[in-house]
């Protein structure tokens, strides 16, 4: 039995020219590991052994017989999509999101829909409305999330590349607890059409791989105006992957002294310093830099995701799609009342309320409104940085995976585990997770690299240059 | 700390139409002022004349061509809807009959 534990896109290709394995014995392998692993560690709320079977009778495509999986709130037709919700247990998806079509167009293989906080609103998956997505390094400790299920997924060979999303910092989050690369690049890059949206001005799509080479190759797949997606970048799909350079020599990288306080985990500070000794040693120009403190982002992120989120919350009515109440209502509005009261989760229901007070009527100026602002601030703050320095380096979470149960009773869970990537989330900023080490108890650490927006390149080379140096 | 009462959560449930047992008011209470206690760092920002931002990008005006394409057939538009009837959803009856 073939290990997929570990496979790139490359690895997996050459391997099928040079008649290795075929692509089903592939997929056949990935099937078996995921039989064997996820009724422990739970990464998927639903597989699609059939349809991933069925993919591989178009050959010859970019992704053909690359076994992937797809976070649980992209539209897939005729497949549930639940966001691992309760509300939407039963949902199918009537029509393709459009990351999702272009995995199919580009000959995606997908084995499953992976587990997530209900609505992507968390950073541990323990907040799904199904089940926990545990730590392949411990099963003590959450994954991470929103994206949980997608970072193990590729973390345990269960897929070889995982689609998920961001909103402060679901996909880089997780890729840093679970050991993995996860990459996010600048808002409006990758189409959000057809995703289930969280909060509009901050959701983006993320791919988590097993190093930087597949991480440019889905960007160039994935990326591309999208006409049903008005906040989409209206440039051609990139080409980054062929133009990957791992030059080191001249890069000017920040380090914001912010993301390397006492609030940081000293391990983990460690772990990146020895990286940022990488840089340095390979001819890299390091420089301090002096950003806004992050706990500002924590408050913007706080108000203005959560107003996002009573708003597009709202479009569940359990009337057109969702859980419908038994209880028989007088009126619409209790019946749509009724059907999200039993259907929504504490975190939805809190969360949609926190937006709804946020944005009433006396307190709009006082929280909405000044999030904006501080939110121009940030985006200010970042745009002098760059003025400085090609890109940003730090920590990607202030600890490693927390051990099970650390969300219950903590409202704000999320946003202070996401203090380091909500700055960049709301900026809008590229940015990718590197795997760099493991602390004492043997648990993953992960570094990011921010860059300017619309600069993937430059993050995915600086990245490349850093793999190429310690592999 | 943000200070909210239980009415407070009353009406804004009743906004956003979720459905809230009585019980449960207190629970929701102590949620949404922990959830909004960052805000008091707010303070000591000074944005007096900073702009909003709503969009990060600098994305601006967007416009398509009005025109008619393929879209969800009635039939896939009705899938997920537990009431439906001839083609339609039902639900209870909005306008009343003048009694």
């Amino acid at each position: 039995m073939m290990e997929t534990k570990g496979l790139t896109i490359a690895k997996a290709k050459e391997a099928f020219s040079k008649g290795e394995y075929t692509s089903q014995e592939l997929l056949n392998a990935h099937i078996n590991k995921i039989s064997e692993l996820d009724n422990k560690l739970h990464a998927f709320v639903d597989t699609t052994f059939e349809q991933a079977a069925e993919s591989l009778e178009v050959t010859g495509k970019p992704l053909s017989g690359i076994p992937a999986s797809i976070k649980d709130n992209f539209n897939w037709k005729g497949t549930k999509t639940t966001a691992s919700s309760n509300i939407l247990k039963n949902y199918i998806s009537p029509y393709n999101a459009t990351v999702t079509e272009r995995l199919i167009e580009n000959g995606g293989c997908l084995v499953g829909k992976t587990n997530m906080d209900a609505f992507a609103h968390g950073s541990s998956t323990e907040t799904s409305d199904f089940f926990t997505t545990l730590n392949p390094y411990n099963e003590e400790h959450v994954a991470g999330g929103s994206s949980g299920g997608s970072a193990v997924a590729v973390a345990t060979g269960m897929s070889v590349y995982a689609i998920g999303s961001e909103t402060a910092g679901s996909v880089r989050g997780p890729a840093s607890w679970c050991g993995v690369y996860g990459f996010t690049p600048t808002y409006g890059r990758i189409s959000r059409y057809g995703v289930i949206a969280m909060g509009s001005s901050l959701d983006r799509p993320g791919v988590f791989t097993n190093n930087v080479e597949d991480a440019a190759l889905l960007l160039d797949l994935l990326s591309g105006k999208d006409e049903r997606d008005a906040t989409s970048i209206q440039e051609p799909a990139m080409d980054t992957a062929s133009n990957l350079d791992a030059t080191l020599t001249g890069k000017r990288i920040g380090i914001p002294k912010q993301y390397f306080d006492d609030r940081i985990n000293k391990e983990v500070i460690a772990a990146i310093e020895e990286a940022i000794a990488v840089y340095k040693k390979a001819g890299a120009e390091i420089i301090e830099l002096d950003l806004l403190d992050p706990k500002y982002s924590i408050a913007v992120y706080t108000v203005v995701q959560r107003s996002e989120v009573s708003s597009n919350l709202a479009r569940i009515d359990g009337i057109r799609y969702g859980h419908y109440s038994d209880i028989e209502a007088e009126t619409i509005l209790d019946q749509i009342s009724y059907n999200r009261g039993e259907g929504f989760g504490n975190e939805a229901k809190q969360r949609s309320m926190t937006g709804a007070y946020t944005l009433s009527a006396g307190y709009y100026d006082a929280y909405y409104k000044k999030a904006q602002q501080v939110r121009t601030l940030i985006i200010e703050d970042f745009a002098k940085a760059f003025t400085k320095v090609d890109l940003i380096l730090g920590p990607t979470m202030p600890e490693t995976a927390p051990k099970l149960g650390v969300t219950k009773n903590n409202p704000l869970f999320g946003e202070l585990a996401d203090v380091l990537t909500e700055p960049s989330a709301l900026a809008g900023l590229p940015c990718i997770s590197i795997p760099v080490g493991y602390d004492s108890k043997g648990l993953p650490i992960g570094m990011q690299l921010i860059g300017n927006q619309f600069a993937e390149q430059d993050v995915l080379n600086a990245a490349y240059g850093y793999q190429q140096l310690t592999i | 700390m943000a200070k909210l009462t239980k009415d407070d959560i009353k009406k804004v449930a009743d906004l956003i139409k979720i459905h809230i047992p009585e019980e449960e008011l207190d629970n929701y209470l102590s949620q949404l002022e922990t959830a909004l206690d960052p805000v008091n760092d707010f303070e000591e920002l000074d944005t007096k004349g900073v702009a909003i931002t709503s969009q990060t990008i600098g994305t601006k005006n967007i416009n398509r061509k009005d025109e008619v394409k393929p879209s969800l057939s009635q039939r896939d538009a009705l899938l997920n809807g537990k009431n439906i009837k001839n083609g339609y959803f039902t639900v209870q009856q909005v306008i009343n009959d003048g009694n």
